[in-house]
C-alpha cells in the first residue's frame, strides 16, 4: 500500500475508533514501519497517527519505535514530540504512583515554559482522568486566557462544565467558540442539545423550561440554516418542537407560534425521512451519514408518528 | 455532464462555422502570398475580408453560448450547501469518514485524547472477543 492510501485509511477513522477499528490500524504498523522514510509531511502525520493506535492497542513496542524515529527527526525539546512523549508515558504507566510522576513531569515542563500548549492540554486531560475534575477546569481556563483564540480548548472547557451540569458555564464557552467560528454548525447544534438538557433539568412546564426550549430550537434551526441536510440539526429541531407542542406546555408562555412550531415539525420530519429512506438504500448523495445516527433518527420518527 | 440536445446542436453548429472561418482564413492568406508574389513590389500584409471576421467572430460567441448553456453541474459555493454536501456524503473530501463534518475537530478535540481511557476501552473489547 502507498504512503497515501495508508494515511486515508487513518484520516477516515475518528480520533475515538471502535476498538476493532483500532485493531485493524495498528496492526498497518509493520507496513508502515518498513516503508523507507521519504521525511514528507505525509509521513510525518501517518507516524503520528500511527503511534496513537499503537497506544490504544497496547503494542507499546511498535510505538516505541515511532516515537524514536519522531524524535530522531524533530528533537526531544519539540512542544508537539514532548507531547507525544507524554501520551506514551500515560499509557505505559502502569500504577497511580507513575502517573503522578507524569504529571509532576508536565508540571515541571510547563514551569520552564507556561507557553507550552500540547503540554499543557495533556497535562489537563490527565488532571481531568485522574478526576480532579476542578483543578483541570481551573488549569484550563488559565490555558484559555494564556491563549484566548483556541476555539478547541473552549469546546473543551465547555464539555467539562457540561458533565459537571453547569449549563450557563457551557453554553457560555460555546458562544466563544462562535465568535471564533462563526459557521461552526456542529457548535450551534450542541448549544441547541446542551440548551435542551438545561430545560430539561428545571422543572417540566415552567416559564424558564419554555424559554430554554426555544432557545434550544433557534440553535438547532441556525445550524439546518448553515447546513443543508444536516441530520443532528434535523433531529434536534424535531426533538424540541415535539416537546414543545406537548399539552402540558401553556400557549401563554410560548413566544413562537403554535402554527409556526407546527410547520417547523413537518418540514423536519419530511427532512428526515428523506434521510433515512435515502441512507438505508444507500442512494447516492445519502452515503455520508453515520449509521447510528441514522438508526436513532428513524426511532425518533417512529416514536412520534 | 449531461448536455441537452439544443446546446450540442449549437456547439456543433458553430464549431463548424469556426472550422470554416479558420480555413477561409488559411486560403486567403495563401491567395494573397501568391498574388504578391506575381507582383514586383510585394504588399507587406493584405487585411482579413470583413466576412472572415464577423464568421470567427460569430462563431465564437455561439460556441460559448453553447458550452456555457450545456447544463454542466455547478460547483457549490455557500456554505449551506458545501457543508450539506460533506455531510451526505455528496462531497467527498479526501479521507473523509462517515458522520464527519468540516468542524468536526471541534467535536474530536485530538489534543485532549484521553488516552488511557480508549486504551482501557480496548482491553476490555478485547476481553470480550477472548
Amino acid at each position: 500500500m502507498s504512503l497515501t492510501s495508508l494515511l486515508n485509511r487513518f484520516k477516515s477513522a475518528s480520533v475515538h475508533p471502535t476498538p476493532s477499528e483500532s485493531l485493524s490500524l495498528s496492526q498497518l504498523a509493520p507496513s508502515i514501519l518498513n516503508l523507507s522514510i521519504t521525511d514528507t509531511p505525509e509521513q510525518w502525520a501517518l507516524y503520528e497517527s500511527l503511534l496513537l493506535s499503537t497506544l490504544r492497542t497496547g503494542d507499546d513496542t511498535s510505538a516505541r519505535l515511532v516515537l524514536q524515529r519522531l524524535a530522531d527527526r524533530f528533537g526531544n525539546d519539540n512542544a508537539r514530540i514532548m507531547a507525544l512523549q507524554g501520551i506514551y508515558d500515560e499509557c505505559t504507566a502502569t500504577n497511580q504512583s507513575q502517573l503522578e510522576e507524569v504529571l509532576k513531569n508536565y508540571t515541571d515542563l510547563l514551569k520552564d515554559d507556561p507557553t507550552n500548549i500540547p503540554i499543557a492540554k495533556r497535562r489537563i486531560t490527565l488532571l481531568h482522568s485522574l478526576s480532579k475534575k476542578s483543578e483541570a477546569i481551573s488549569a484550563l481556563t488559565t490555558l484559555i486566557d494564556l491563549n484566548p483564540t483556541d476555539a478547541e480548548s473552549w469546546s473543551q472547557l465547555a464539555q467539562y462544565y457540561f458533565e459537571i451540569s453547569m449549563y450557563p458555564q457551557a453554553i457560555y464557552c460555546l458562544e466563544e467558540v462562535l465568535l471564533i467560528l462563526p459557521n461552526a454548525y456542529n457548535v450551534h447544534a450542541r448549544l441547541g442539545e446542551i440548551q435542551f438538557v438545561a430545560a430539561e433539568s428545571v422543572s417540566g412546564a415552567s416559564k424558564e423550561a419554555v424559554e430554554k426550549l426555544e432557545a434550544s430550537l433557534r440553535w438547532y434551526l441556525r445550524a439546518v440554516e448553515l447546513c443543508d441536510g444536516y441530520l443532528r440539526g434535523y433531529y434536534g429541531v424535531k426533538l424540541v418542537t415535539g416537546k414543545l407542542l406537548e399539552s402540558k406546555i401553556s400557549a401563554t408562555n410560548r413566544t413562537i407560534p403554535e402554527e409556526k412550531i407546527n410547520k417547523l415539525n413537518s418540514v423536519a420530519t419530511v427532512q428526515l425521512n428523506d434521510i433515512v429512506t435515502g441512507s438505508e438504500k444507500g442512494k447516492k448523495g445519502f452515503t455520508g451519514y453515520d449509521s447510528a445516527e441514522v438508526a436513532a433518527a428513524k426511532e425518533l420518527l417512529e416514536a412520534t408518528s | 455532464m449531461s448536455r441537452s440536445l439544443p446546446s450540442k446542436l449549437l456547439i456543433a453548429f458553430s464549431s463548424l462555422l469556426l472550422a470554416h472561418a479558420c480555413y477561409s482564413a488559411h486560403e486567403h492568406s495563401l491567395l494573397s502570398t501568391t498574388a504578391a508574389s506575381q507582383e514586383t513590389s510585394p504588399t507587406t500584409g493584405s487585411t482579413l475580408p470583413l466576412d472572415i471576421t464577423l464568421e470567427t467572430l460569430v462563431s465564437v460567441s455561439l460556441l460559448l453560448v453553447g458550452i456555457i448553456s450545456s447544463g454542466w453541474e455547478l460547483k457549490p459555493i455557500s456554505l449551506r450547501s458545501y457543508a450539506g454536501g460533506v455531510e451526505s456524503g455528496k462531497i467527498l473530501v479526501d479521507g473523509n469518514k462517515k458522520g464527519k463534518g468540516l468542524f468536526v475537530g471541534l467535536d474530536e478535540r485530538a489534543s485532549f485524547v484521553d488516552i488511557r481511557k480508549q486504551r482501557k476501552e480496548f482491553t476490555d473489547w478485547m476481553k470480550t472477543q477472548g
